[in-house]
């Protein structure tokens, strides 16, 4: 069985975000793959424990200096490892890489995130799912494999979760507690030094989705606080009366 | 333009954000067309849009391209939800439109548009320019006011598909998550964390949440601990909520968890220790013991509950 994880790198979740002319000022932040992307990579290095004929593949839509945390998943336990060598702007850009090379490979089994944390969309999955005629489905909390061609999943949806078989090849998006995150072992660093990170060269198209400005959200007012014999008060000004 | 606008059901009644999305539309469209699954037909009728197209199934709505195709140069408009999600996605690729998500504001310009989508947990706001031709907007929750416009007589089309959904999966069983209030569409969240010591003590956090209305979260190590199910759990990698109100009852208030909430409109901390970072991010705080102070607010409210009836 092929799978193919899909990672994005991103601030690390304790990074003060900063613009600066409207870029991100990246030299005082330390990235990390996606905490969800972590997962799904966990999940399929779990899978290859169980299933030595288990091949798996990283791919992140990404520059140079993406480099090290794919490498970071080869320690963690990936197969080999892919980058695209194109900005990323957004979410439809990036899953028409995704989509195109997903079409010129084979994977049976396409993990992503539930969604990346810089753009939060959750929607790659299905995008890529919708441009190659697979399956997506997000955010799965559970993933075993069934038989060659059919894996079961926990599909959480708004008011229930559903436990369902489908079969592949299928898109997950997937969410905790799928699997523990996994560290690098000493071994797993030794071995990835030796791979190599194979890039794809692509032309960057003109985008219909432009960035142009990255402000911060409103401060919230001075806090103020209520003695434990004034609730009624705070009540009061909450008006949450029915 | 047209502006086409997915309506989503709870319960057979109207998602509350779908309302938002109608709202959004009559403002900066001429043509609403809402497509829905709600099937009662004074529900659907009580929608305000010009043409209504009831279908089947919504997460089918790839199905009706044909139908959808007839209105042309059109946008979409649609709650930031699980299944929108998909739904956009399939769009996208019909209508060969992009698809923007977490918008809080929205402008029509004289070409194309400009929005604002909520980024990198909602630390940022990033302002995006769409050129013209089309795109598929999801509106974050809770980010645009829900004005009530005259009501437009509308043409109400039952759309019924022949063709079968491409994909079959096998559902081998359905578990109902056991919250009242969906905590995604809350007005009002009552969310408790390790402070609260056990599962047991959740029993006041559900009374309290009962009396008001509201849904019930927790914090990650909380659900961790297998005192909450994980679908109640919110932050950096929960679920993102942006209700009208947050309780925040024995949370810390890491990073991590404030990049759940931190959208929401009003942030109640109630936390023991005054120096907990969460008093940093909260427009109301109480200092002291959660184990008094809930019982007292509870107290209160049924007293006033009393009262009225
Ligand atoms: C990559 C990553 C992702 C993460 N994602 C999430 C996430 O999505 N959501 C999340 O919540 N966390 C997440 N975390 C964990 C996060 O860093 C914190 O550890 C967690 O939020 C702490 O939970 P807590 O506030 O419930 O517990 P604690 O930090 O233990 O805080 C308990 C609080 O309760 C107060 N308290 C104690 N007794 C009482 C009492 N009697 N009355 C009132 N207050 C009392 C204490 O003063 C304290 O402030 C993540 C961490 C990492 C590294
Ligand atoms: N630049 C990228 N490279 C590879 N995969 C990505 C990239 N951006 C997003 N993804 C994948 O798509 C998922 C959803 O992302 P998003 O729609 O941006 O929230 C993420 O969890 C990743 O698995």
């Amino acid at each position: 069985m092929n799978i193919l994880v899909c990672i994005s790198c991103v601030p690390d979740t304790t990074s003060k975000i900063v613009f600066n002319d409207n870029k991100l000022a990246k030299d005082d932040i330390q990235f990390i793959i996606g905490p969800y992307e972590d997962y799904a990579l966990s999940r399929a290095v779990e899978l290859k424990e169980e299933n030595e004929s288990i091949n798996i593949s990283v791919l992140n839509v990404g520059l140079k200096e993406n480099d090290s945390l794919l490498r970071r998943s080869l320690a963690v336990g990936a197969d080999s490892a892919f980058r695209i060598n194109v900005n990323p702007n957004d979410s439809n850009q990036v899953s028409s890489l995704i989509a195109d090379f997903v079409s010129e490979n084979k994977f049976d089994l396409i993990l992503m995130g539930k969604e990346s944390t810089d753009f939060n969309s959750g929607i790659v999955h299905h995008l890529v799912g919708s441009k190659v005629k697979y399956n997506s489905l997000s955010p799965v909390s559970s993933l075993s494999i069934v038989d060659n061609t059919t894996v079961e999943v926990n599909l959480e949806k708004k008011s229930s979760i559903e436990k369902i078989q489908v079969s592949t090849p299928v898109i997950l998006g997937c969410q905790e507690p799928i699997a523990d995150w996994k560290i690098p072992n000493m071994r797993g660093i030794m071995k990835a030094r030796s791979k190599e990170i194979n890039i794809i060269e692509k032309e960057e198209k003109e985008m219909k989705v432009k960035y142009e400005n990255f402000t911060l959200p409103p401060k919230r007012s001075e806090i103020k606080y209520f003695a434990k014999d004034n609730i009624s008060d705070l009540l009061e000004e909450l008006k949450i009366f029915k | 333009m047209n502006c086409i606008v997915i309506v989503e059901k709870n319960d057979n009644k109207i998602e509350n954000s779908s309302l938002e999305c109608v709202s959004i539309a009559n403002k900066i469209s001429e043509n609403v067309i809402v497509v829905t699954d709600i099937q009662d037909e004074k529900i659907v009728k009580s929608i305000n849009a010009d043409t209504l197209l009831v279908i089947d199934d919504i997460d089918k709505i790839s199905l009706y391209n044909e139908e959808i195709k007839k209105y042309e140069d059109s946008i979409f408009i649609m709650s930031d939800s699980l299944i929108n999600k998909k739904i956009a996605s399939q769009l996208s690729e019909i209508f060969k439109l992009p698809v923007v998500s977490n918008i809080i504001n929205l402008k029509v310009l004289n070409s194309g548009f400009f929005c604002e989508s909520s980024s990198y947990n909602n630390n940022v706001i990033s302002g995006i320019n769409i050129q013209s031709g089309g795109c598929i907007f999801l509106i974050k929750n809770n980010s645009f006011e829900i004005h009530t416009s005259n009501h437009k007589e509308s043409e109400l089309i039952y759309l019924k598909s022949k063709r079968k959904h491409l994909f079959q999966i096998k559902i081998l069983e359905k578990k109902d998550v056991n919250n009242k209030i969906s905590l995604s569409d809350a007005k009002i969240v009552i969310s408790a964390g390790r402070g609260l010591k056990s599962s047991e003590n959740w029993e006041m956090i559900e009374k309290l949440a009962d009396l008001l209305g509201a849904a019930t979260a927790c914090s990650k190590p909380v659900s961790d601990l297998g005192w909450r199910p994980h679908s109640e759990h919110v932050g950096q990698t929960g679920i993102k909520i942006s209700p009208e109100i947050y309780f925040a009852i024995g949370i810390s208030g890491a990073i991590q968890h404030l990049a759940g909430v931190n959208s929401s409109k009003k942030i109640i901390v109630i936390n023991i220790d005054s120096d907990a970072p969460f008093f940093n991010n909260a427009d109301y705080g109480i200092i002291g013991d959660a184990f008094e102070i809930i019982p007292e607010i509870i107290q209160y409210l049924e007293k006033i509950k009393n009262v009225k009836s």
